[in-house]
């Protein structure tokens, strides 16, 4: 018997009949169907890799189509735009712009210097009505300060006594002087040669903008009636140098002891 | 054409679409090709458009309504705000002015001089004039009534007084007043 690796299936029986037939399975569990499965799998798998290649592939070129229009509707309104600036540009030509302006400017800086503007008229309205019989005033000075935008008051004069200088000041420091005198510094406060004190009043003085008819001293005789504190003695008052009277006539005044008559 | 060649050119096409395309388009710079303007930058364009359109539009409101006010502003108010603040100062003529305003309150100067003002300060311009007068209180008061209203426009500086040595000799009086131009 020749050697072989192969082992021979005998064809016959051990005891000599012809083999049985060995039947054959209609399918095998193995072999062909498992290998077609992973064929199929293998071959979807490919297609869905292409297709999401293709997907994204797609996608890039709609963008870069979708950036290109873009951009030129991007352009195209810059240009609209730029149209529309150029029309404003030369509708504002159109107008006295120069004019205009120099117009605006004329106005705001006379609304500036009326709202500031001044009336010496007001201060002294303010001296006369406030004067207390027994002071004379000898000195007057309204300084405009550029530093406080504010103007400043100082009043040089004379007083029988101290007294009347406090009453004076009191006066001063009540309603309706208040409104346009708001602090009062009494300074130099000496005797002199004839007996009678004198003294310096300053003070900051609000008049911009005012005119002498639109201050409002109604209250301040009324007020000085009612709160002035007795003069004692009788004194006759000085000829002031700021008469209220409107003329040159000396305003002489007899004080008998309570109070000061009111001027007004 | 292989699957597997078909893929490769994909991606290779995709990343050329993008490095060729969409970058250079989107921001500009690209290796290959640039655009002349990126979409980046157009739209940063558009958008300094927008907002230049929104202030040109404000403008042109503010400057129809201007021109709405300023047409109702008649000749003669506007020649009496050049005589209140005029476009500049001529000196003779403003001392004529005053001096006429001191004639017409019937107190004649004792002396009267010219300053230029300080510095230009929100574009105005000023200048001073100083005067004496020896005149009564009540006449004084007439005199600074007419200065307040004058058309053109004085500020007080400073008015000093003092009373004179003798009752029956006039008061000094001395006054400084500012008055402006448009620089």
């Amino acid at each position: 018997m020749p050697f072989s690796f192969k082992p021979e299936i005998s064809q016959t029986t051990p005891n000599g009949d012809a083999p049985l037939p060995v039947p054959t399975p209609a399918a095998s569990f193995g072999g062909t169907a498992v290998s077609s499965l992973m064929a199929r799998e293998g071959e979807h798998g490919k297609s869905l890799v292409q297709l999401v290649l293709m997907a994204v592939f797609g996608a890039a070129v709609l963008i870069a189509v979708g950036l290109f229009g873009y951009q030129y509707y991007l352009s195209s309104q810059i240009d609209a735009k730029k149209a529309l600036l150029a029309d404003y540009e030369s509708r504002l030509a159109t107008l006295p712009l120069e004019d205009m302006r120099k117009l605006s400017n004329r106005i705001k800086i006379i609304n500036q210097l009326v709202k500031e503007h001044p009336s010496a008229n007001v201060a002294f309205r303010i001296v006369e009505d406030s004067i207390e019989n027994q002071v004379t005033y000898e000195r007057f000075e309204l300084r405009y300060n550029p530093q406080t935008k504010g103007y400043a008051l100082q009043l040089g004069g004379v007083a029988p006594n101290y007294k009347s200088i406090a009453q004076q000041v009191d006066t001063l420091k009540r309603k309706p002087y208040t409104t346009y005198i708001q602090d009062i510094v009494v300074e130099g406060l000496q005797p002199n040669e004839t007996g009678n004190i004198g003294f310096t009043l300053k003070m900051p003085i609000l008049i911009a903008g005012l005119l002498p008819e639109g201050i409002n001293l109604s209250d301040g005789a009324a007020a000085r009636v009612a709160s002035t504190s007795p003069i004692m003695g009788t004194s006759s008052s000085t000829m002031p140098i700021l008469p209220t009277t409107g003329t040159t006539t000396p305003v002489t005044g007899t004080s008998t002891g309570t109070t000061t008559s009111p001027r007004r | 054409m292989s699957k597997n060649l078909l893929n490769l050119l994909l991606i290779v096409g995709t990343f050329a679409v993008y490095y060729l395309l969409i970058g250079p388009l989107y921001k500009g710079v690209g290796g290959v090709w640039q655009p002349t303007e990126s979409v980046q930058s157009l739209r940063e364009l558009k958008s300094q458009y927008d907002e230049t359109l929104n202030q040109a539009d404000n403008l042109f409101t503010q400057a129809e309504t201007l021109r709405s006010q300023y047409s109702r502003v008649t000749d003669e108010q506007k020649a009496k705000m050049k005589v209140m603040v005029p476009d500049s100062i001529d000196k003779v003529r403003l001392l004529s002015e005053v001096y006429n305003i001191s004639v017409e309150a019937g107190i004649p100067f004792n002396e009267l001089a010219y300053s230029d003002g300080p510095s230009t300060t929100n574009g105005r311009g000023s200048a001073g004039i100083s005067f004496t007068v020896k005149t009564t209180y009540p006449q004084f008061k007439v005199l600074m009534d007419t200065f307040e209203k004058s058309l053109r426009l004085f500020s007080i500086q400073t008015v000093n007084f003092a009373a004179p040595e003798r009752e029956s000799d006039p008061t000094s009086y001395q006054v400084k007043l500012e008055t402006y131009f448009i620089k």
